[in-house]
């Protein structure tokens, strides 16, 4: 397995879609930074303020992840060289995995570039800010985790059943649209609509970042919003719980069908 | 320790419910270049890959220097290399880009080791034009490479030499008969073009529909079937008197083309060339036949399943 991924870490550094990838989302950060100076000085853009308006950001990271598990998990489907590897004696648990852990590695590594940078680094630039605690602000990100576990062990399985990566990447636009679709409509319906979020890793992601209510503060002489609630237990516990189980169910089973069938 | 490095034993496949082989077994034994031979859809290729363990076997076994476990198998075919369907390339990478992820996946630790493949196969001066802009003929020996490159004592090769210009084909077969002369590597190799596979095996299995209808060594074929002279001059229909009465041979047969063909005294062209000549008639083409394969795979299946094209290509009449 570990041979697997160094060959996907060569891979990847010689693929031009990881250089494009990259500067996509170089572009978005910078066009979301633009955005930003648009409604506050930029010395008014605490790491809270930045943690208020990630969903946004959110959105965009997970288009940018699964296209990247999808790449990582497909590509090699696609061209058949996937088949050599079969061929050449490496198990299918090592091809499988090692690929899933590839794609992992590359999603962290994406959400720490476009989620967690800018809140590090406006934190350090301007301060953390009121808008949230800073410990609620590192559960809620740390936490974010879960639902990614869950985006790879699904895109993986999913990639890796169809054997190839194009259909892969219009499922996932697909998919990814009509959970932002529904995660709109369920949620001006219905604000907490309890189990199904722990499901789908977007709904997961957006609750997490989601505060909740909040109030209108008066704070060193100016009005503020600031976040009523902490991140609940329950919350925290039904994603991590709900993440955990549906991607074990995904990976496993993806692994499963892989194993058994026929690689044509 | 056996030489038996395949042995194939009722393999059955199904996809669906449609049976593409049939109850095969075979033996591939060490040093041999064994052609499996067939027409298109005879299930050459389904073989191959479930060697490879592409697909799995409806029914049978399928045993790997002595390893029929799943584990084993695989630890076997790392001591072997194939080459199915389309060769290992990616196509935006480099010929030494795709030999370096080829490496690190196999766990070859000696970098040079893509250096002396490289050579081996005549793609050290490619540089780095990128697969995509290699001919069919570059591609098929980046494929080899990449097969080379762990040392393998077993090659599984499909088609090799399928779109290749006579040229290609040309260095694809010398290649691999220095392979097995030099390198000692065993070759289990399919086509159906005959006339290649008769340059280069030791041995063969037939296949047709899906069933291993015979399997023979070259030596074998080659007393199975009868070599003859092939003639054709200005002026066939008086070949087989001129040649009954000058030298007394008997063994003479009129093919529809007119063409004759001797089966005595096949070492003895120039004269016959001569007797032709001295008796008027003017030869235009004589040479001893090189289609024993082709020949005898069509007495093996017979005209009503199975057509020659211009003596050397197999297809399935549709």
């Amino acid at each position: 397995m570990y041979n697997v991924m160094k060959a996907q870490f060569y891979q990847i550094k010689n693929d031009i879609v990881t250089y494009i990838m990259a500067f996509g989302v170089v572009l978005l950060l910078g066009f979301s930074i633009y955005l930003f100076g648009t409604d506050y000085a930029f010395s008014e853009i605490t790491g809270s303020l930045v943690f208020s308006h990630l969903s946004d950001i959110l959105v965009f990271y997970y288009f940018f992840a699964i296209a990247a598990v999808i790449r990582i998990c497909g590509v090699d489907q696609a061209d058949k060289t996937v088949n050599y590897e079969i061929m050449f004696g490496t198990k299918r648990r090592s091809i499988y995995f090692g690929r899933f852990f590839t794609a992992l590695f590359f999603s962290i590594i994406l959400f720490l570039a476009m989620i967690v940078l800018p809140l590090v680094f406006f934190s350090c630039k301007n301060g953390w800010g009121v808008i949230m605690p800073e410990k609620d602000g590192i559960i809620r990100t740390a936490f974010q985790i879960f639902p990614i576990i869950r985006m790879t062990c699904f895109y993986s399985a999913l990639t890796f059943i169809i054997k190839q990566d194009m259909a892969g990447y219009i499922i996932g636009f697909v998919f990814t649209m009509t959970e932002m679709i529904i995660n709109l409509i369920l949620s001006e319906a219905y604000p907490d609509f309890g189990v199904f979020d722990h499901v789908i890793p977007l709904f997961s992601s957006i609750q997490l970042i989601n505060l909740g209510n909040m109030s209108l503060s008066y704070i060193d002489g100016k009005d503020v919003m600031t976040a009523v609630d902490t991140v609940s237990q329950s919350l925290l516990t039904g994603v991590s719980c709900g993440s955990l189980i549906t991607a074990a169910v995904f990976l496993f089973g993806g692994y499963i069908l892989f194993s058994k069938s026929d690689v044509n | 320790m056996s030489d038996v490095l395949i042995d194939v034993r009722n393999f059955d496949k199904q996809f669906m419910k449609n049976t593409v082989v049939k109850d095969a077994s075979f033996q591939i034994r060490e040093g041999m270049i064994c052609g499996l031979v067939g027409p298109n859809g005879a299930g050459k290729t389904t073989i191959m890959k479930a060697l490879g363990g592409l697909i799995l076997p409806t029914k049978g076994t399928i045993s790997l220097y002595g390893e029929t476990t799943e584990k084993g198998l695989a630890h076997s075919r790392t001591r072997m290399c194939f080459i199915i369907e389309t060769p290992y390339a990616k196509q935006n990478m480099t010929a030494r880009q795709n030999l370096e992820k080829l490496r690190l996946q196999k766990g070859i630790p000696n970098k040079d080791r893509i250096d002396e493949v490289l050579k081996l196969v005549g793609l050290e001066n490619v540089g780095k034009k990128t697969v995509k802009n290699f001919s069919l003929g570059m591609k098929q020996r980046l494929g080899i490479a990449g097969a080379l490159l762990s040392k393998p004592e077993l090659m599984v090769l499909d088609e090799p030499i399928n779109g290749l210009d006579p040229e290609g084909i040309v260095e694809i077969r010398e290649l691999l008969l220095k392979l097995n002369r030099e390198e000692h590597i065993t070759i289990v190799i399919s086509s159906h073009i005959l006339s290649e596979l008769s340059l280069l095996c030791t041995d063969y299995v037939f296949i047709r529909k899906g069933e291993i209808i015979k399997t023979l060594s070259a030596d074998e074929l080659s007393k199975q079937c009868h070599e003859y002279i092939h003639i054709h001059t200005d002026n066939d229909s008086l070949v087989p008197a001129v040649l009954q009465n000058v030298l007394n041979i008997t063994g003479i047969s009129v093919e529809k083309d007119s063409s004759v063909r001797l089966y005595e005294r096949l070492d003895e062209i120039r004269l016959i060339s001569e007797t032709l000549y001295k008796n008027g008639i003017i030869p235009l083409e004589i040479h001893m036949n090189d289609a024993n394969l082709e020949e005898y795979y069509m007495s093996l299946v017979g005209d009503d399943n199975v057509q020659c094209n211009e003596g050397t290509v197999l297809s399935d009449k549709k």
